[in-house]
């Protein structure tokens, strides 16, 4: 209101333009509500808790005991439709694994330039890979969880972006075709493994994404640059860097720490589906440079077939860490060339550098065979049974997932 | 006079339960739409891909409840899903914002007068159902 009355003796075109479409609004014939909400009920058991010491999994699914698991959420969205090009939404989210907090991960007005392009604005979901976006919503896709190999990241860094967005979609020829960008930043604590939280910040976020389709084919082609993030540390990474910095390995503890750092997010996936049959490959990459956050290379290979109201389907995923980078080496140099008893302490501090980037990397692969059971209108039953193998560790487990995913 | 009376049999006929029992559907524009619709343009129209006509007009689909046989029916048939995949389909557009369903008319008689009534509708009906007062743009066999 205050804006307005200063300009409105001597008013200035644009602010008085924006308060009376502001005020306006309310004004509008009718304004449109439409409410929808979508929910997943998860329960899952690890055959034994030894990949949980040093896994992606250890807090998005489970341990060797059958429990709901934090998979488990409920979600509402609430839409206005002020007009034909003006509205705004919410959606709100509680889930298992954020202790069961209400998060608002959409809030958002929305504005439609034309026919083709819709401009954003407020809090929304990065489009960092395919189901990002609509990661919670279990109906929309035949697993339980998207491969955890790609979007584990997505489950606590970096997911609602506080920003604008442009999306714009029109046929060429025969094909439909869809560009999309975004400029942003995101803030937030993660919840990580042990009840262990950080909290990380990005600024100066963009992204751009690209997606075509025709009939039974689509792929999309994603790139993100955060060029400025900070991520907080563990506990027990505070006092490592502290260790560091106080035997003079300042660098070391630099390199390692994220602090304005840049990522960079490289997403590329390819669908077909023809008759009842379907393929999907997703393939990712995350560059950090050299710190603790590890430069990754992920994707996922997923087959399916539709019988009546059943979809059978596999998936092979797999994550690595795409380089090697050798902190500890100075530390080890340096020992080398002293008296043992001085050597000792230095080595037990290389020794602590290793496994911090160890830990903070994971190398595993996986195959997932589930079914999925439409077995009343808005309600699915999906059954999936996941080895997953730790390649560091050697180790095989198990995991065992039940989950009924609805619509409302 | 002779020539009506044929017709108004006809539509008498086939607006009947027996008659309408299996019936091909049929893709229904207002008739002031020109041009050609294809199976495509109708499913992208329908899928809220593309909120156009192929000429160019503005196009908004209309749809029967889901419980109507005739919704399983253009579903697959045109765009190539189950209901459950439809579903799926619709959860992804609502909860990105990016779509909402078609709305929906009570019967076939109130799809075709409002697509009579209003060119942006798009909507389909038993083969039967049509008459002059719409287009017929597509046939669903």
């Amino acid at each position: 209101m205050d804006i307005c009355g200063e300009h409105f003796i001597k008013p200035k075109h644009g602010s008085l333009l924006a308060c009376l479409f502001v005020f306006s609004l309310p004004l509008q014939a009718e304004i449109q509500w439409q409410g929808n909400g979508f929910g997943s009920v998860v329960a899952s058991k690890l055959d034994d808790n030894s990949i949980n010491q040093m896994n992606t999994f250890s807090r998005d699914t489970s341990d060797d005991s059958v429990k709901l698991s934090p998979n488990t959420r409920l979600g509402y969205q609430l839409s206005a439709h002020f007009n034909k090009r003006f509205s705004m939404t919410a959606q709100a989210i509680t889930q298992g694994n954020r202790d069961f907090d209400i998060n608002l991960d959409w809030l958002y007005a929305s504005y439609k330039v034309d026919e083709n392009l819709q401009l954003n604005i407020g809090r929304f979901r990065r489009p960092t890979y395919t189901y990002s976006e609509y990661l919670h919503v279990g109906y929309s896709y035949p697993w339980i969880r998207p491969p955890v190999e790609v979007y584990s990241l997505d489950l606590e860094f970096f997911t609602r972006v506080e920003g604008v967005s442009l999306f714009y979609q029109r046929p060429v020829g025969s094909w439909l075709a869809s560009v999309q960008t975004y400029y942003g930043r995101s803030s937030d604590t993660a919840k990580l493994a042990f009840n262990e939280n950080v909290d990380f910040r990005t600024r100066n976020d963009r992204g751009v994404l690209f997606t075509v389709e025709k009939d039974a084919f689509n792929a999309r082609l994603g790139y993100h640059k955060l060029p400025d993030t900070t991520i907080g540390l563990q506990s027990s990474g505070v006092v490592l860097l502290q260790s560091l910095r106080s035997v003079g390995f300042s660098n070391i503890a630099d390199d390692l720490e994220i602090r304005n750092r840049n990522i960079n997010f490289y997403n590329f996936s390819v669908g077909v589906d023809v008759e009842n049959y379907f393929v999907n490959a997703e393939f990712t990459q995350t560059e950090i440079g050299r710190s603790l956050g590890p430069d990754e290379k992920s994707w996922y290979v997923t087959a399916g077939h539709r019988i009546n109201a059943f979809t059978l389907h596999y998936t092979y995923a797999d994550r690595g860490r795409d380089n090697e980078y050798l902190f500890s080496q100075p530390i080890r140099l340096l020992a080398n060339n002293i008296p043992p008893a001085a050597a000792a302490p230095l080595l037990e501090l290389a020794t602590a550098v290793d496994f911090a980037v160890i830990s903070s990397d994971t190398d595993q692969y996986s195959h997932t065979l589930g079914l999925r059971y439409d077995f009343d209108a808005p309600y699915t039953l999906k059954v999936e049974g996941q080895q997953i193998n730790d390649r560091r560790l050697g180790l095989s487990n198990y995991l065992l997932s039940v989950a009924v995913d609805f619509v409302f | 006079m002779k020539n009506n009376l044929f017709v108004v049999s006809f539509w008498f006929l086939c607006a009947s339960p027996l008659m309408s029992y299996g019936e091909d559907l049929v893709v229904i524009s207002n008739p002031e739409i020109k041009g050609e619709v294809s199976s495509s343009d109708v499913a992208r129209i329908y899928l809220g891909k593309v909120n156009q006509f192929p000429d160019g007009s503005p196009a908004e689909p209309l749809d029967v409840s889901p419980s109507d046989p005739n919704y399983e029916k253009f579903a697959r048939k045109v765009l190539k899903k189950s209901p459950s995949q439809l579903r799926a389909y619709w959860a992804k557009q609502i909860f990105t914002s990016r779509a909402s369903p078609p709305k929906t008319r009570k019967n076939q008689k109130e799809l075709r007068k409002a697509v009579a009534t209003d060119k942006r509708y798009l909507s389909y009906i038993d083969s039967g159902q049509a008459d002059d007062s719409v287009r017929v743009v597509l046939k669903v066999e």
